[in-house]
């Protein structure tokens, strides 16, 4: 039966795969900040980035899962 | 919004935003892993897509590009009228720029473990600014609460071609129903 996206309109959104969310940090870890994801978490975990105001930082940090 | 299941809540929270893009743009919605039914994790949903920086370029002479990202929950709630399961918006990544990538401007809301600012704020881009400007970039300009539908005004005010003839009555009706169940302003 086909969806009604009007009535449902998840039915419209993509859901990443954890590989396509681990790939899309990546990415805009080395677009944003010139380092992997790896090293922007250990980073991050280890509060290098405390009183960091730049915009790309907390850009990136958002896409962490155990950032919030 | 409410529904009576997680993705019921889920679908709810979507379709208004996607409408509300709709009057200036049609990116592919994704959303992070589980993000339609699992509950009490923080989810991201990309709005304006995962493709390429996420950004889409917007019809109109001044070549603007926009990105849109929230990040939220799905959860519980046992009060009437707002349950049993709602979406809880934990922050969000909206982001205007030029089409030579250069940011108009940000507005950010995130309150994470290590910010230092956890109110919702906006930057100046860099293509808005001069070298001896009294602002940068980085300072964080209190900004209140923004709502997707305003930063597709902006984008709109700002030289965006609207893809619905009625974008106004639109985004008036998306906003209203996002403001009537928000838990804070």
């Amino acid at each position: 039966m086909a969806t009604d996206t009007q009535t449902d309109p998840a039915a419209t959104v993509d859901e990443m795969t954890p590989e396509e969310q681990r790939a899309l940090l990546e990415s805009e870890a080395r677009r944003n900040l010139n380092m992997s994801a790896d090293e922007f978490a250990a980073k991050w975990r280890a509060g290098e980035f405390r009183g960091n105001e730049d915009p790309k930082v907390t850009q990136v940090a958002m896409l962490l899962p155990d950032a919030w | 919004m409410p529904g009576s299941s997680p993705y019921e809540a889920s679908s709810a929270f979507v379709g208004p935003l996607a409408e509300a893009l709709s009057c200036v743009a049609h990116g592919k919605i994704t959303a992070s892993a589980g993000g339609k039914n699992d509950l009490n994790k923080v989810h991201e949903l990309h709005l304006t897509g995962i493709a390429g920086d996420g950004y889409v370029r917007l019809r109109g002479d001044r070549r603007i590009e926009m990105r849109a990202r929230m990040f939220y929950e799905i959860i519980r709630d046992p009060r009437p009228g707002y349950g049993p399961f709602r979406i809880t918006t934990r922050g969000y990544d909206y982001s205007l720029r030029t089409s030579d990538g250069l940011a108009v401007v940000d507005y950010h809301w995130h309150p994470l473990g290590q910010s230092h600012e956890k109110d919702p704020h906006l930057h100046i881009g860099a293509a808005q600014l001069r070298p001896d400007s009294v602002l940068s970039n980085k300072d964080h300009l209190p900004s209140g609460r923004i709502t997707v539908e305003s930063v597709v005004r902006t984008a709109i005010e700002s030289g965006a071609t609207p893809l619905q003839p009625d974008w106004e009555t639109r985004l008036a009706g998306t906003e209203y129903r996002h403001v009537l169940h928000r838990s804070w302003h």
